[in-house]
């Protein structure tokens, strides 16, 4: 269908015959009115058939009292006939309407979020990043600086050295780059020796290639020989350097000490409660009554309407006004409290690919003050490449 | 009088011809399209002829299956198998 086909279409349109003495007549006197007409022949029988504007079909009517022929309708066509044909199934309208309107809300946003290149890291935590930046499937991310967020979610991870995101129609791909492992960098041709990275004591070597510096149940420093580069024949003819690299295992410590806390804050209801109020659609929540405390929390927040099958709810609940309070704790609870942030703070310590083999807690107390200590020993990689300049 | 005065005036001005709204132009396409402008009024229509009045009389298309595809304001285009066309009082 040509374009003035399509607008003919749009506009509607009327085709007529044109019967009497002079039919040519009306013909001029509509294209001198500013009337076009299309597709004028003469039917064998004698009447002029020609297809007109539907708009301007009430203008023919006008002209033809100078005529003195006669119109007959052969066919009316185009959108609006077949609106006005609709118009009575105003249900089946509003149904195309609302689900043009989905389709169109819908492909403004992304369902689907592929990620490729993810290894050795978790693809979970990578699009829990990515969700704590606000990109997960129903958004509309196109608004969104993707570039700085792909940065922002690469800078937070260390496994990661690039994260691309990039929007195509509903899916969002993911194209992440994982950073080398330590001891990874160099190239095999590169000469270097092996290093240590920690301190500790040695539980496993095998040196692939260079010549082992130390041996099972050494205690090494940080950046101790463990493998060396330099290697020298065994009958001491000559001396080359090569590529150090194995596997050295070590026990490592992690210590943490932590001063045993004398209160704990906790949070206490004052008693003071607020109604609560939240209509969501779909996921998203379109509106919500404030907590008018300044400190409260929500309780028994229940769906109490659903408009199904729309994805509309309304939720009701109670705000309940919160205040922060100390309490002093028992000796027992301060040694308890001690330990477990002072654990935690080891924990914290611990490389991700560290096995942790051994964990020793307890209290000691210095100057009159209670402390928390704990000890945490792990088995680990400790060697790391080091170029030979 | 007019028409000499229109016609010298835009031979002064040097600018084309078919600038006057009462000389037809006629742009035929092969043996199967015609569009003529500056048409004034359609004298008759028929499957072999076509009748159009112009500034410079009437004009008269003949042929096999004629249709006037589109009648706007001051253009007509023909559609079918031309055959002939002259000019008349």
């Amino acid at each position: 269908m040509g374009n003035k086909k399509k607008w003919q279409f749009c506009n509607g349109y009327v085709i007529i015959q044109i019967e009497g003495v002079y039919p040519e007549r009306l013909a001029t006197l509509l294209k001198g009115a500013g009337v076009p007409l299309w597709d004028l022949h003469r039917l064998e029988a004698g009447g002029l058939v020609c297809t007109l504007p539907a708009r301007d079909f009430r203008r023919l009517r006008r002209l033809n009292h100078r005529c003195r022929c006669r119109v007959h309708i052969l066919k009316k066509g185009g959108a609006p006939f077949r609106l006005k044909a609709l118009w009575r199934r105003r249900v089946l309208i509003l149904g195309m309407a609302l689900t043009l309107l989905a389709v169109t809300w819908c492909s403004h946003r992304i369902w689907f979020v592929e990620v490729q290149g993810c290894r050795r890291m978790d693809q979970g935590v990578l699009l829990e990043a990515l969700r704590e930046q606000g990109i997960c499937p129903g958004r509309d991310v196109r608004k969104l600086p993707l570039s700085d967020l792909a940065d922002l979610v690469a800078a937070r991870y260390e496994e990661l050295a690039f994260v691309e995101l990039h929007v195509d129609g509903i899916f969002l791909r993911v194209r992440a780059r994982e950073a080398l492992a330590e001891g990874e960098r160099l190239d095999l041709t590169v000469p270097c020796d092996l290093v240590s990275t920690r301190e500790g004591i040695v539980t496993k070597i095998s040196a692939y290639g260079g010549r082992a510096q130390v041996k099972v149940g050494d205690k090494v420093k940080k950046g101790q020989l463990l493998i060396a580069g330099h290697v020298t024949a065994r009958d001491g003819s000559m001396t080359y350097t090569t590529h150090a690299y194995g596997e050295v295992l070590a026990a490592v410590l992690y210590k943490a000490q932590v001063e045993a806390p004398e209160t704990q804050v906790e949070w206490a209801e004052t008693g003071q409660e607020s109604p609560y109020g939240a209509l969501y659609i779909g996921p998203w929540k379109v509106f919500e009554r404030a907590c008018p405390f300044a400190d409260g929390e929500l309780a028994e927040a229940q769906e109490i309407l659903s408009l199904s099958p729309w994805p509309a709810r309304v939720c009701r609940g109670t705000w309940r006004e919160k205040v922060k309070r100390e309490r002093p704790l028992t000796p027992a609870q301060r040694k308890e409290a001690a330990l477990f942030e002072a654990e935690r703070m080891a924990l914290l310590q611990v490389p991700r690919q560290a096995k942790i083999i051994m964990i020793d807690r307890y209290t000691v107390e210095r100057d009159g003050r209670l402390y928390g200590v704990c000890k945490l020993t792990t088995e680990e990689n400790i060697g790391y490449t080091k170029e030979i300049t | 009088m007019k028409k000499e005065l229109l016609k010298r005036t835009l031979r002064l001005l040097d600018l084309p011809e078919d600038m006057d709204p009462q000389v037809p132009r006629i742009t035929i396409l092969g043996r199967e399209k015609m569009l003529a402008e500056n048409v004034a009024a359609i004298r008759r229509c028929t499957e072999h002829e076509v009748v159009l009045l112009t500034g410079s009389g009437t004009l008269t298309v003949g042929g096999e299956g004629l249709l006037v595809k589109e009648l706007g304001e001051s253009r007509a285009l023909l559609t079918g198998r031309l055959e002939r066309w002259a000019y008349g009082e």
